[in-house]
């Protein structure tokens, strides 16, 4: 009796909340949705990627097709479609190579039902990482509350700290790197009273000061020799400038930068009279995959900061033997600021040898506050640029990285509101072909993204878990303990 | 039995009325005397009713009083709802510690010192470092400890107190420890149920656990903070490397008190305890005194109104009692201006420097919102942008603030900044206060009627278009740009003079004076007739001569100034001119 009460109960209710539509349309158009997934290309063990629909409307339903099997259906009472994770994982299995057909209809609040064009997901062949890590940190200027460092795993919404300043308080973590992916070799700056840097090779970690006497700076931007030992850091004088009119916030600038490559085994620092010449600014070093060039930007030293506008970076390299940390005797321009009028930032080769990804802006190198800056992919065999028409937007995009197997590329844009950095990934075949870029999915993406007061700053592709002996790296840096500092600097 | 009923209801109306008026002390405290401690409170703090929110705010022992501590602290932009919320968690404490002395058999007079625990957080508050999460967790310790004196069974209260702490670790933070000695001391001074071993016992494991606590967090939980604010406790002191020893001082009187009260009540030689509780009582009302920080209560309410563009109060308040600190002397400056009364009144205060004006970048999240606020009125909404984001990033217990997030949202809005705006303001949908407000702005976003907002419009209209790079060094040229693209712009006009003024720089004053000619149509403001006349005859001048309308009385005024100048320039002799210009170029160095 009980049974039938209360089935008869959850039909009044169910019958209750269908609505009774009145009429059907057709809408040519793709639906609105947020964060813009029509037409992207995913890998095949990507977390759902769940949108919101920008429509006032009392229900959604989303069916969503594979080409070669299977389907999902969804129906929502809110704008948000939350895809099942394990039906979306299977889907997206069973469909690799192929794409997957989105029909997204609502019924609308005087109970119309409106079709629209439905789009499409395309599965890639190619693997992807295991994830990202990256720092969040709010947008500021000069001052850092809360920040951390973070990785997140690709497949699902999981977000994992990796190390937070609130353990070493009033401390800036920043500038993580890792060797190709591998987060078994991580460079990783602490800023501050205690401050220092960490670098881990294999299972061991050390805190270096490398600030060497005689040298700018400590190490800033830092990049893995593939061998895993050497590491290349510049070394930077920079300071900040602020604008008063409204299109622009900051100009960070550099009074002077030169590149130094560290050799953990020997604790030398390696350098070369080109490297760190007083008539230019050298800066962003990046090796290649084989380990025998070192991509840099240089530009001509200028009276800074009067001439900031002036001062454009080359994209340049230097060859490098891994044998004997020596130097070439000399500097190839690759990519000229004077040819174009432009300023390269954040060189990086894939690792694949056959392309290297840079930034470009109007000026100087701190390319994130330039709303201008895009990025350029150069084809290492025929010397051409593509100018990357379907990653770029009108608004700033500026640190990049390669997928360990230089089949996807993630990129920061500040696309959605002109300040927040949020992470985009893009595919990219053999040929260089870049499809459409999707942004990082999250289980619920407008709320998350609206509520998200910080960016997303150097994201980096891993292959694996980041493990790291966060309290150890606390309890050292927070000792009096002495740095370990530079033994020798060797100009080659 | 009937007496001892009356008697009964007599002392409960009693105590009820003592509450009563406790806490009316306190509401009048801080409704009176401390309203901008808590205008202060709430602006360093953003509650928002979201999941991520709640989620962070939580997600270190004690999280949850720190989450309730910030849902408070949000009413606090009334400054009696402030009010009334400390004084009913002061009362409720106080309470809780009458049930506790009733308990221990502390009756009469000595009743009247459950307030000392009140008195003691009192105390604490009246420091702005302070945050109410102290409180709250005091009374969540406080509360435990009644439940724990009402278990009879032995078993029971020793697990319930060695799972209290688990649970008071995790709610309150590092008040924990204060519950396991209380235990411990109820069971050996008041139950007396435990063996000697079983006492000894007790003691080991909730030591044991207590230790345990803060270990497990930081290395088995991997919470991302130092050891030592796991022990301490996190979010009680808005400094999270500091904390004060004040407040194990605190927390030890409340655990031990109560014991100690019952001791005297009981003790036979004690013939005079009521004059004990006065001298007590007159003691706390001297601390709490001495902790009334007048000093910051007038600058922050300078503060709060600058935020709010209450222009005459902030020059009422200033002839009240002058500015002491150069952000108080630059809020004047800025409300002088606002008002039209620069050039009358600005050497009527004891100004310093020209940073008075322009006060350089600071990271002290103290001010850099005050600050923030004359560049914004100035026109400099992108240098106000800078040091309101700065503001806010500097609060040291890494909170948000209400007051920025609002300033964030009209800068962008300002700027045409449209999708950021909206990013601030549908954040701050998620508040009760800032709501309204934010809903209506994204009506007005809607429907494109941001420019019937006359404020924005006003300042839409003198920001600067020609670009040049801010430093601290070139507020000349910077206020001279302001001018220059838009001439309508009197608060920075009224800058430029005033600025030229205070450092001494008369010939940027002379050539920038014509600007003022429009608002001060037939006459020249008092004080820039001074600087004229000190000009004129700086340049060898006969005063006779002066080519511009100076008044007679002013003019024989600055020949005796100039006489005993001469005859003796000492700076006590000349203090009947202080109020003048002269007095300011002759006698004020510039730091």
């Amino acid at each position: 009796m009980k049974q039938i009460i209360l089935s008869l109960i959850l039909g009044i209710v169910f019958v209750s909340c269908k609505h009774k539509i009145v009429s059907t349309e057709t809408d040519e158009d793709y639906p609105h949705i947020f964060p813009d997934y029509i037409g992207v290309t995913v890998p095949s063990t990507l977390a759902p990627l769940n949108f919101d629909i920008n429509e006032d409307c009392q229900s959604t339903t989303v069916k969503i097709y594979g080409s070669k099997t299977g389907e999902i259906n969804i129906i929502a009472r809110k704008k948000t479609i939350q895809i099942p994770a394990k039906k979306w994982e299977k889907l997206l299995e069973k469909n690799k190579g192929g794409n997957l057909s989105v029909v997204v209809s609502v019924i609308t609040d005087n109970n119309i039902e409106r079709k629209y064009k439905p789009f499409s997901i395309y599965v890639s062949n190619y693997p992807i990482d295991y994830g990202i890590a990256y720092r969040l940190i709010a947008p500021g200027y000069s001052i850092y509350g809360k920040m951390g460092i973070y990785e997140r795993d690709l497949s699902s919404f999981k977000q994992k700290t990796i190390f937070e300043n609130t353990q070493i308080p009033y401390s800036c973590v920043n500038c993580h790197s890792f060797n190709q992916g591998n987060p078994s070799y991580l460079s990783m700056h602490i800023r501050g009273a205690h401050g220092g840097t960490v670098l881990k090779t294999g299972n061991d970690f050390e805190l270096l000061d490398t600030k060497a006497d005689g040298i700018l700076s400590a190490g800033v931007y830092p990049y893995w020799h593939p061998s895993g030992k050497y590491i290349a850091y510049s070394v930077n004088d920079t300071e900040q400038l602020f604008h008063t009119v409204s299109d622009k916030r900051i100009e960070v600038y550099d009074k002077a930068s030169d590149i130094y490559v560290y050799c953990p085994k020997t604790n030398e620092m390696l350098t070369s009279p080109l490297l760190k010449s007083d008539e230019y600014f050298e800066t962003f070093p990046a090796f290649s995959p084989d380990g025998k060039t070192l991509f840099f930007c240089s530009a001509a030293k200028k009276n800074m900061p009067f001439k900031y506008k002036d001062l454009k970076y080359s994209l340049c390299s230097i060859g490098f033997n891994p044998d004997d940390g020596s130097f070439g005797n000399r500097i190839d321009t690759l990519f000229s600021s004077h040819s174009c009028n432009k300023s390269v930032s954040f060189p990086r080769p894939s690792f694949d040898g056959k392309y290297l990804m840079f930034t470009v802006s109007d000026y100087g190198n701190f390319s994130i506050w330039h709303k201008e800056s895009d990025i350029r992919l150069l084809d290492l065999q025929n010397n051409t640029i593509n100018e990357l028409s379907e990653i770029n937007s009108d608004d700033s995009e500026s640190y990049h990285s390669w997928s360990s197997n230089s089949r996807w590329v993630l990129f920061t844009s500040r696309r959605i509101d002109g300040l927040y950095t949020r992470v985009y990934i893009a595919g990219i075949d053999e040929d260089g072909n870049v499809s459409k870029p999707f942004l990082l999915p999250q289980n619920n993406p407008a709320q998350y993204y609206d509520e998200l007061l910080f960016s997303y700053n150097v994201p980096e592709f891993i292959t694996k878990s980041i493990d790291i002996n966060a309290v150890g790296i606390e309890k050292k840096v927070l000792s009096k303990e002495q740095r370990k500092k530079i033994k020798t600097i060797i100009n080659n | 039995m009937r007496i001892c009923k009356e008697i009964s209801k007599r002392n409960k109306c009693l105590s009820a009325g003592f509450s009563l008026l406790f806490g009316l002390c306190i509401f009048l405290f801080f409704a009176s005397l401390y309203p901008n401690h808590l205008f202060y409170q709430e602006q360093n703090q953003l509650f928002l009713f979201t999941a991520g929110y709640l989620f962070e705010r939580t997600s270190f022992p004690g999280g949850v009083c720190a989450y309730m501590s910030s849902f408070l602290l949000q009413f606090y932009i009334y400054s009696r709802l402030g009010a009334l919320i400390i004084s009913l968690l002061l009362v409720l404490l106080h309470r809780i510690n009458l049930y506790t002395l009733h308990k221990l058999g502390v009756a009469g007079i000595y009743s009247a010192v459950s307030i000392v625990p009140s008195l003691l957080y009192w105390m604490l508050l009246c420091d702005e470092t302070y945050l109410l999460s102290i409180l709250i967790a005091q009374i969540f310790a406080a509360a435990f400890m009644i439940i724990y004196f009402n278990i009879s069974n032995t078993t029971v209260r020793i697990m319930y107190a060695l799972c209290t702490l688990i649970i008071l670790y995790v709610l309150a933070g590092g008040i924990y420890w204060t519950f396991g000695a209380f235990a411990i001391l109820v069971e050996v001074l008041y139950f007396r149920q435990l063996s000697k071993r079983k006492c000894a016992l007790f003691f080991i494991v909730s030591t044991m656990l207590i230790i345990a606590l803060p270990l497990i967090s930081k290395y088995i939980l991997m919470m991302p903070y130092p050891l030592r604010q796991l022990w301490r406790g996190i979010g009680y002191y808005r400094y999270t490397t500091a904390f004060p020893s004040i407040i194990f001082a605190v927390w030890s009187i409340v655990v031990c008190f109560p014991f100690l009260i019952r001791y005297l009540s009981k003790s036979p030689q004690n013939k005079s305890a009521v004059s004990t509780i006065l001298i007590g009582g007159v003691t706390f009302i001297i601390l709490i005194y001495a902790s009334f920080d007048k000093t910051k209560e007038r600058e922050m309410e300078y503060d709060y109104n600058l935020r709010y563009n209450l222009w005459n109060r902030i020059i009422k308040l200033s002839q009240e009692s002058s500015p002491v600190n150069p952000i108080e002397m630059a809020i004047v400056n800025l409300s002088l201006a606002q008002t039209g009364k620069m050039g009358d009144k600005m050497f009527q205060y004891s100004q310093n420097n020209p940073e008075a004006l322009l006060p350089p970048f600071s990271e002290d999240f103290n001010i850099a919102f005050a600050i923030a606020d004359i560049y914004y009125h100035l026109g400099m909404v992108n240098i106000s942008q800078h040091l309101t984001f700065e503001g806010m990033e500097a609060i040291p217990d890494t909170q948000k603030s209400g007051r920025a997030m609002k300033r964030l949202a009209e800068i962008s809005l300002i700027n045409g900044k449209i999708e950021i705006a909206c990013k601030y303001l549908k954040l701050l949908q998620h508040t009760i206060f800032y709501r309204v407000w934010s809903r209506n702005t994204l009506e007005y976003i809607r429907d494109n009627k941001l420019s019937s907002e006359t404020e924005w419009e006003k300042i839409r209209t003198i920001k600067p278009e020609t670009e040049f790079i801010f430093s601290g060094n070139n507020k000349t040229v910077i206020l001279q740009s302001l001018v220059n693209d838009h001439p309508d712009n009197r608060i920075a006009s009224e800058y430029l003079i005033a600025y030229a003024l205070l450092n001494k720089d008369i010939y940027t004053f002379t050539r920038s004076l014509s600007l003022m000619e429009k608002w001060y149509s037939n006459r020249i403001p008092v004080h820039y007739q001074e600087a004229l006349l000190l000009a004129w005859t700086l340049d060898g001048n006969a005063i006779d001569n002066i080519p511009f309308t100076i008044s007679g009385e002013l003019t024989q005024k600055f020949n005796n100034f100039i006489k005993t100048y001469n005859q003796n320039p000492d700076r006590a002799l000349l203090n009947a001119f202080s109020n003048t210009y002269w007095h300011y170029y002759y006698f004020k160095a510039i730091k």
